[in-house]
């Protein structure tokens, strides 16, 4: 396996020169290589500059990691051990921390576009544990979603209907002694 | 060649270069293409007055962004530009509660949180996710309160305690009632005095269907119903056992797959046998104990394929001196068994079945920890299972003053006690405490008859 370089470039002109096993994280590059045609510069125009660079940051980190249709050019490739994977998982959780909300939305049109299925997961698991706690309220002012339902429709037929879903979790209605 | 970095998009010499490294021949035209439709993108966009060249910043905020501002505007912005397939990836990683809250942010949410492929990925992603514990009250009037939770990250401190998710009440008809373990978010229970009335239930969406009454063959016959799952054809089975007090006389049993529509059972035979422990599904096998009779000892694991609906029975030999309180478990794929020890001191007995077909057992016998007599005392437990980590989990079988389950890790000897709060108001009532609980909004109006189309992507029982 050479370590051919490829250089990545983005919508708005950036560059990125980063070894081909990183290149590959992205399907998209994949599909491209297969061909064994020797490309050494693929545009990528439907992501900036510095969303590219944050998920080259990630695929340089998860280069390693064992995927399904893994095309064994590695055999010395292995399945992380426990302790390894509780390493990645850290770092994810690190590198997640400190991206906000509006870049990490970026980053999930970004991974779905480039086909990174490990960033894409991580991506929507960490906006899915931002949004569970919030009222609705707080959910349609974070995405600026405008509330369409009629006051009866939201307050009798949803709420009424999910009234255990907007109970706090230290109240609950007392069953008959 | 490194580019320089520009504002301009590919112009024909860029792409009269890339041509030269060896591109299949095709994609010139497609390139060419491309660069049509961007060109008349731009032309539109700018008809409309939007500057757009990533992925959809306001043309104020990238303004901002560009001089070095943080952005003011609020809210996440680029949100409108998810498409609905992502939106859904993101919706079915939030718990079941936050779905039901989710569902009156507007129209558009409710709409896609009540779509049938929305309620499978949710299902499938459910299934992906550690099993949450189920814990079950009923009160003197016969309504069910169903509480989950998720495990605690073991080893935890010796304090802990989960704040448990309550779901809807079911209002039932029957007090007392017989409650089996869930299978794919659904709980069977049948009524204590009406052997012949099963109903399914599904804490999550409060949904309580009523299957036809069994028949009974006399005042006498017992039903017992099992959950069972066919990973296959993707069907949820109810299986009624019957029993008869003149034992070996009931041959006659009956099945039915839940789906929409009209719910018929079907007879199936199979030699008689009185259940007797809780159903547990691996693989699409259907496992309990059972003997000849209700005062027999346990003389064999009875094994029914969900799909085939053929049973096969595994011989329990005396010396294993498994019993009516015998728990059987899914031990990383194989089916195992735990159960306590009769005379003291007390231990806990636990057998892998690791040969089905020659019915080779492995069996070990663990003492209690020294922990046990401060934590537990005299306190009956149940056993529940045993989670993916190897712990086992007990529970209390009845709340007195407070509630708690205990994990018991078998090779570090570990014992560790959890309080589950907020269910003080259930003193002195009945607890059944169950693993394996996977949340599941379908309702039984989603179940079609045959098969379905969406076909999950993780392990499902």
């Amino acid at each position: 396996m050479s370590s051919n370089k490829i250089v990545l470039t983005s919508s708005d002109g950036e560059s990125f020169q980063v070894e081909e096993v990183v290149a590959r994280k992205l399907q998209i590059v994949k599909h491209l290589l297969e061909d064994d045609c020797v490309i050494n510069e693929i545009p990528l125009q439907n992501v900036t500059g510095n969303i590219l660079s944050i998920v080259l940051e990630y695929c340089k980190k998860h280069v390693d990691d064992v995927v399904d249709d893994d095309a064994s050019e590695e055999p010395k490739k292995k399945k992380p051990d426990d302790e390894a994977k509780q390493n990645l998982d850290a770092w994810d959780a690190e590198f997640m921390k400190n991206i906000d909300m509006e870049t990490i939305f970026k980053l999930i049109l970004a991974a779905n576009y480039l086909n990174v299925e490990g960033l894409l997961g991580l991506t929507c698991q960490t906006v899915a544990d931002y949004i569970k706690d919030k009222t609705p309220e707080e959910v349609r002012e974070l995405f600026n979603i405008e509330n369409d339902f009629t006051h009866e429709e939201e307050e009798e037929a949803i709420r009424k209907e999910n009234a255990w879903a907007f109970e706090a979790d230290t109240k609950h209605e007392d069953p008959k002694p | 060649m490194v580019r320089d970095i520009v504002d301009d998009p590919l112009d024909e010499d860029d792409i009269a270069l890339v041509k030269t490294y060896g591109l299949v021949p095709y994609s010139a035209p497609i390139k060419k293409v491309e660069k049509e439709i961007k060109e008349l993108t731009e032309k539109i966009n700018d008809l409309c007055g939007i500057k757009e060249s990533d992925t959809g910043l306001a043309p104020l905020s990238k303004q901002m962004m560009q001089e070095g501002q943080p952005l003011q505007v609020g809210y996440v912005s680029c949100f409108r530009y998810i498409p609905i397939d992502l939106l859904m990836d993101i919706f079915s990683r939030v718990p079941a509660k936050s779905i039901a809250r989710f569902r009156c942010v507007s129209k558009l949410w409710e709409s896609i949180l009540c779509r049938p492929d929305f309620k499978e990925l949710f299902m499938t992603m459910s299934s992906i996710r550690p099993p949450l514990l189920l814990f079950t009250f009923q009160d003197d009037d016969g309504n069910l309160f169903f509480f989950s939770s998720p495990h605690p990250q073991i080893p935890c401190n010796e304090n802990t305690s989960l704040v448990p998710t309550r779901y809807h009440v079911q209002h039932t008809t029957d007090s007392f009632s017989e409650i089996g373990s869930p299978l794919c978010g659904f709980i069977c229970r049948r009524g204590k005095r009406n052997l012949d009335t099963m109903v399914i239930c599904n804490p999550v969406t409060g949904e309580s269907v009523s299957l036809p009454k069994v028949e009974l063959k006399s005042i006498n016959t017992e039903t017992r119903p099992y959950l069972g799952y066919d990973p296959v054809r993707k069907q949820l089975k109810v299986l009624c056992i019957k029993s008869d007090d003149i034992p070996n006389t009931c041959d006659e049993h009956q099945v039915l797959t839940l789906e929409n529509g009209n719910h018929l059972w079907r007879t199936i035979q199979c030699k008689p046998h009185y259940p007797k422990s809780d159903g547990i599904c691996i693989d699409g096998i259907l496992y309990y104990t059972a003997g000849f009779d209700m005062r027999a000892r346990v003389s064999m694991v009875v094994c029914f394929d969900v799909r085939s609906e053929k049973f096969s029975f595994i011989n329990i030999h005396v010396f294993m001196l498994m019993n009516d309180s015998c728990t059987l478990i899914n031990y990383k794929g194989k089916l195992g068994a735990l159960q306590f020890t009769c005379l003291s001191p007390k231990r806990l007995r636990f057998w892998v079945l690791v040969n089905a077909e020659k019915n080779i057992w492995t069996k070990c016998i663990y003492a209690l920890p020294p922990l046990w007599n401060n934590l537990v005392q005299h306190t009956e437990l149940a056993i529940v299972g045993m989670t993916d980590g190897g712990e086992v989990v007990l529970s209390q079988y009845c709340l007195i003053y407070a509630f708690y389950i205990y994990y018991f890790n078998l090779e570090s000897k570990s014992l560790t006690r959890v309080q589950i709060q907020d269910v003080e108001m259930f003193k002195r009532t009945r607890v059944y405490t169950s693993l394996g609980y996977v949340e599941n909004f379908k309702l039984m109006t989603d179940y079609d008859r045959g098969f379905n189309t969406f076909s999950p992507q993780g392990r499902l029982f």
